[in-house]
């Protein structure tokens, strides 16, 4: 059973990448731990139960915690705003070009609206990190009235 | 700047309740608001860090150091001052809720009758 516990821990790593930064380098470790120790004490006292019960809470967390916490983050919005924009806008270029046989492939699809999107997400990360985008500012976080971007739901 | 009362969460309700009987650590506050809850209100690791980090930068817990014989990689919390004044607010303002929800029980069971 220690294998699962193990394997709990390592998704719950890569889960704690969607909550904000501060919040991780704050208290991280401790959140990771905090994780585990409940996984191991749900896997003794109520059994796959008991770990379901736990991930279901860590998966809500996410909705609930991670995702609003990131809402007024450029690093995390400005890449799902392009993939998304730039799959919409490319989806419905598909949706209307004749098709030479039917329904669009999945290859097709991959093509022209996936692989390209992801482009866009890409250069939207390169775009934020480098915090130069010309005249446009990508700056959300409101800077005249000096708000932090971690503003929590709970 | 302190947040207002009204925007005490139910997370951190129980996290200032459960530290209202001495200091503890983050597993001991997640343990014990379910407890307080009865099991109703689960919160999980990042919700009770959220909930921490806001009541820290809040001023109503600070971190306090832990017991010499314990884990020193954990790390205790502690009410404030104004952290206790804050729980003894909500416990009022709780109790009044329940006084005033039991006499409208009353009023409704009179109108019935």
């Amino acid at each position: 059973m220690s294998g699962l516990l193990r394997f709990s821990a390592r998704i719950y790593d890569v889960i704690l990448l969607a909550y904000p930064l501060d919040l991780r380098r704050e208290f991280g470790p401790e959140i990771r731990e905090l994780f585990s120790g409940d996984i191991a004490d749900a896997w003794q006292t109520r059994g796959l139960a008991g770990v379901i019960g736990v991930w279901w809470c860590a998966l809500n967390e996410v909705v609930r915690v991670a995702l609003p916490g990131q809402r007024t983050n450029p690093a995390f919005v400005v890449p799902i705003v392009s993939f998304a924009f730039s799959a919409l806008s490319l989806g419905s270029i598909l949706a209307k070009a004749p098709a030479a046989h039917g329904h669009p492939l999945v290859e097709e699809i991959a093509l022209v609206i996936v692989w390209p999107s992801l482009v866009a997400a890409v250069m939207a990360i390169a775009v934020v990190h480098t915090g130069k985008v010309g005249v446009v500012s990508l700056d959300l976080n409101s800077p005249d009235d000096g708000a932090p971007c971690s503003k929590y739901a709970i | 700047m302190n947040q207002t009362s009204n925007s005490l969460t139910r997370a951190g309700f129980l996290i200032l309740f459960a530290l209202g009987s001495g200091d503890k650590h983050g597993y001991a506050l997640m343990r014990e608001a379910r407890e307080l809850s009865d099991g109703e209100f689960q919160i999980g690791p990042a919700t009770l860090y959220t909930t921490i980090q806001r009541l820290l930068e809040s001023g109503w817990i600070k971190e306090v150091p832990g017991p010499k014989n314990g884990d020193s990689r954990r790390r205790h919390y502690g009410l404030t001052g104004s952290g206790r004044s804050e729980l003894n607010l909500e416990l009022k303002r709780t109790e009044a809720m329940v006084k005033k929800s039991k006499a409208m029980r009353l009023r409704a069971a009179e109108s019935v009758s």
